[in-house]
């Protein structure tokens, strides 16, 4: 078990365009940065709305987790390109390499610490979460800010596809970030990532056993069906609903997970899927 | 856009050339919110301290591909960049030698 | 204790007897790579792992990695791959480019059939990783790790990691490099390519030569599956001095040595020999050695392996590591390659002999992009 400290929420639903970003840097941090794209801003308000008013260790290690990474600045320079036939600017290689934006994050917040950019195709949260809790009880580390980070990229059909989601998929993003430690003193919550990837009945088996105080979220990936089984098991579990606050991006169950740590207190049990197995993630927060 | 050489006069007499690179300067670094073109210095090093710009290699890059595109001038090589082309003055002789 | 049990790469050296006979001679089957930089076509040198098209379609990539990973297999589980639990098997990744499986489209043809012709097909990092579960049936734990050169050494940590809490019993490491235009176009924009050999360390380097590698070692522990050879441990650390480059006194390269030696309890003076980054940027090159300088007060033997296959980038971490271990494994360690005349301002030259050695204690230090430093320690235990 490991413990959350603080934690940073930043989650929009776009209709048409995206939102201008640089504004709300500027306002959140009062500083103005050059040579940050979109993807990079994104990433900085939500690590500075978790940390920036905590008193982080400068060895804090910078756990980034995203679906998709900065998709636009590859779609960027690749147009211009092919298309436009003109040299892309050398700020958009270097930010190319997925870790400027930890590097852009590290700078911002004073660390020096690990500094890693992480993604997995069905699980991009749990898998971080389950890096920074290894690291955290094999005290490699003393402290994880660790976010997930994904992009509304324009081009909304190209995106469904390349995130092989339906059509009638709403898009949204979000840069969602938690501070993690193994000690528990002064914590918000406790957090629990199982490690195994269960198969459903092995699911059920466990969620029948969890107390009737838990809430249970499920990811968007879970089937209708699947989810009304598993409410099924136990008339007292209830359900968090967090859908009716965010469109879909990949690293929502962090989005989830932050939101109950901002409305409600008691424990929630998260459900993912990628189609074939599920993982469990728990947050505990004292009344 | 590509600068026309239109007036015949050396490039470091030339105001107006010498704006357009300094707003060049400052846009392809992203200095346009902190610096105005005006305080960009003509005879001062503009990779040094004391040029007030704080400019690294990556600036040095960019200032090499707006001044392709923007002026057609072409200069391989940023190292030999920054060690030659060190002020705004001699910056606009060698676009406009005369 | 994390045990390092085998492993298997393509890169331009070819198969393992090939690779031994280059490190043996010092004959680096260097190829060329046609550049687009502004419009105008560079030609630089370059390191394929074969002369196959490689973004006509992302299927080829996927291709390199299962062949390696059915290939480990066969070598590690004779019994069969049924042998092992696939549930307590974790699959780590480490590669520069953001995406080959979406790059193929893009770079081929960007127009605007396109978004029409692109399949439904959930794509990003962790495509590769996802791919090699179907496959195989991997049903553990598994992470793509994206921070440019340190990509696949920092996924060999998270294995350690993961390896040390128990949450697996056997970790596959994948570093991933193949022929990618942008990535190209991006270095020789930046002006860090070499125009004829990578020559680390040397007076007149003038760059880095890029590479293709497709590699995956074998992890576990030792009470899982012991080996001669151990990760004795390593840091991952973030400078922030420039997003492209690093402090030019190599603070921030001594302090993951340091920290990579203090994790492994391994003292200064006991390692055998540094595998050294060793761009052949000049930039990178001397901050390497300053921050070797403050670390060991006797420099320890040290060489590259770039000059032999090239900055293979995300997977140099493990590629590179696998080299270092299949020479000892023969019982030596090469010369160091194109690093002479010494840079003027190094005081201790790279390796200048073959050394003759079958067990030992190495470091490998891998930097990279956005202040990404890495420095592992791994140990060989004698006979």
């Amino acid at each position: 078990m490991i413990y959350i400290h603080a934690f940073g929420i930043h989650n929009v639903k776009p209709e048409k365009n995206p939102p201008d970003l640089k504004a709300v840097l500027r306002t959140l941090s009062g500083k103005v940065y050059r040579r940050i794209d979109r993807f990079i801003q994104l990433a900085i308000i939500g690590a500075h709305k978790a940390a920036a008013s905590y008193e982080l260790d400068p060895e804090t290690a910078l756990y980034l987790t995203s679906g998709q990474g900065d998709i636009p600045v590859f779609a960027r320079v690749r147009q211009q390109r092919y298309l436009q036939k003109m040299m892309s600017k050398p700020v958009d290689f270097v930010n190319l390499a997925s870790n400027a934006a930890g590097f852009y994050i590290a700078s911002h917040l004073g660390l020096n610490g690990t500094n890693l950019f992480l993604s997995h195709n069905d699980f991009p949260v749990q898998m971080a979460l389950l890096l920074a809790q290894s690291d955290l009880e094999l005290q490699k580390q003393s402290t994880v800010l660790l976010g997930g980070v994904d992009e509304w990229f324009a081009d909304q059909e190209l995106s469904r596809k390349i995130l092989g989601v339906n059509e009638s998929t709403k898009l949204g993003e979000g840069s969602n970030w938690m501070l993690l430690k193994r000690d528990s003193e002064g914590a918000i919550a406790s957090l629990t990532i199982e490690p195994e990837l269960l198969d459903l009945s092995t699911l059920k088996e466990r969620v029948a056993l969890v107390g009737a105080a838990v809430r249970l979220a499920f990811s968007e990936s879970l089937t209708a069906t699947v989810i009304n089984e598993i409410m099924g098991l136990r008339a007292d579990h209830k359900r968090f609903n967090y859908e009716k606050f965010c469109a879909y991006y990949e690293t929502l169950p962090l989005f989830a997970l932050n939101l109950f740590l901002s409305r409600e207190s008691g424990e929630l049990l998260h459900i993912d899927s990628d189609g074939e197995r599920y993982m469990i993630m728990r947050v505990g927060r004292p009344d | 856009m590509r600068y026309e050489v239109g007036s015949v006069m050396k490039g470091s007499q030339d105001a107006d050339l010498k704006m357009r690179l300094k707003m060049m300067i400052l846009e392809e670094c992203e200095k346009t919110a902190d610096i105005i073109p005006e305080n960009v210095p003509d005879t001062v090093r503009l990779f040094s301290k004391e040029s007030g710009l704080d400019l690294d290699s990556l600036d040095a890059l960019s200032i090499i591909m707006g001044l392709q595109q923007q002026f057609g001038i072409r200069l391989p090589d940023s190292k030999a960049f920054r060690r030659h082309v060190t002020t705004i003055n001699e910056l606009a002789d060698f676009i406009q030698p005369e | 204790m994390i045990t390092i049990l085998g492993g298997e790469m393509l890169c331009a050296l070819g198969d393992k007897p090939q690779r031994l006979t280059a490190l043996r001679t010092g004959i680096s089957p260097l190829s060329s790579v046609k550049v687009n930089v502004g419009g105008k076509e560079l030609i630089y040198p370059y390191y394929r792992i074969d002369d196959g098209s490689r973004i006509s379609d992302h299927t080829i990539v996927t291709g390199y990695c299962k062949q390696i990973v059915s290939d480990l297999l066969q070598q590690n589980f004779t019994a069969g791959p049924l042998a092992l639990d696939y549930s307590r098997v974790g699959l780590f990744l480490g590669l520069s480019a953001i995406d080959y499986s979406l790059a193929w489209p893009i770079e081929e043809a960007v127009d605007s059939s396109f978004v029409s012709r692109c399949r439904r097909e959930r794509v990003g990092g962790g495509y590769y990783l996802a791919s090699l579960r179907q496959t195989f049936g991997f049903s553990g734990p598994s992470l793509t790790y994206n921070t440019a050169c340190t990509s696949s050494a920092n996924a060999l940590l998270g294995a350690a990691s993961m390896l040390a809490s128990k949450v697996i019993d056997y970790a596959l490491v994948l570093g991933l490099e193949l022929y990618s235009p942008t990535t190209l176009e991006g270095f020789a924009l930046m002006q860090l390519l070499a125009d004829s050999k990578a020559r680390p360390f040397a007076e007149d380097r003038n760059g880095i030569v890029l590479g293709e590698a497709v590699s995956v070692c074998l992890l576990s522990r030792d009470d899982i599956a012991p080996s001669k050879w151990s990760l004795a441990g390593g840091v991952s650390a973030c400078e922030t001095w420039s997003v492209t480059g690093t402090d030019p006194s190599g603070s921030g390269f001594a302090r993951v040595m340091r920290g990579a030696l203090a994790k492994s309890q391994v003292p200064p003076e006991a390692i055998t020999l540094i595998k050294a980054h060793g761009t052949a940027s000049e930039l990178n090159d001397r901050a390497e050695m300053r921050g070797i300088e403050q670390v060991f007060t006797d420099i320890p033997p040290y060489l590259s392996l770039k000059p032999w296959f090239g900055h293979t980038l995300g997977a140099c971490g493990v590629a590179e590591l696998l080299l270092l271990k299949e020479c000892v494994d023969s019982g030596f360690i090469p010369a160091a390659l194109n690093s002479t005349p010494l840079d003027a301002e190094f005081v201790q030259a790279p390796l200048a002999e073959k050394m003759v050695i079958d067990n030992g204690c190495f470091m490998l230090n891998y930097f990279g992009f956005g202040g990404n430093n890495s420095s592992l320690v791994v140990s060989k235990a004698g006979s």
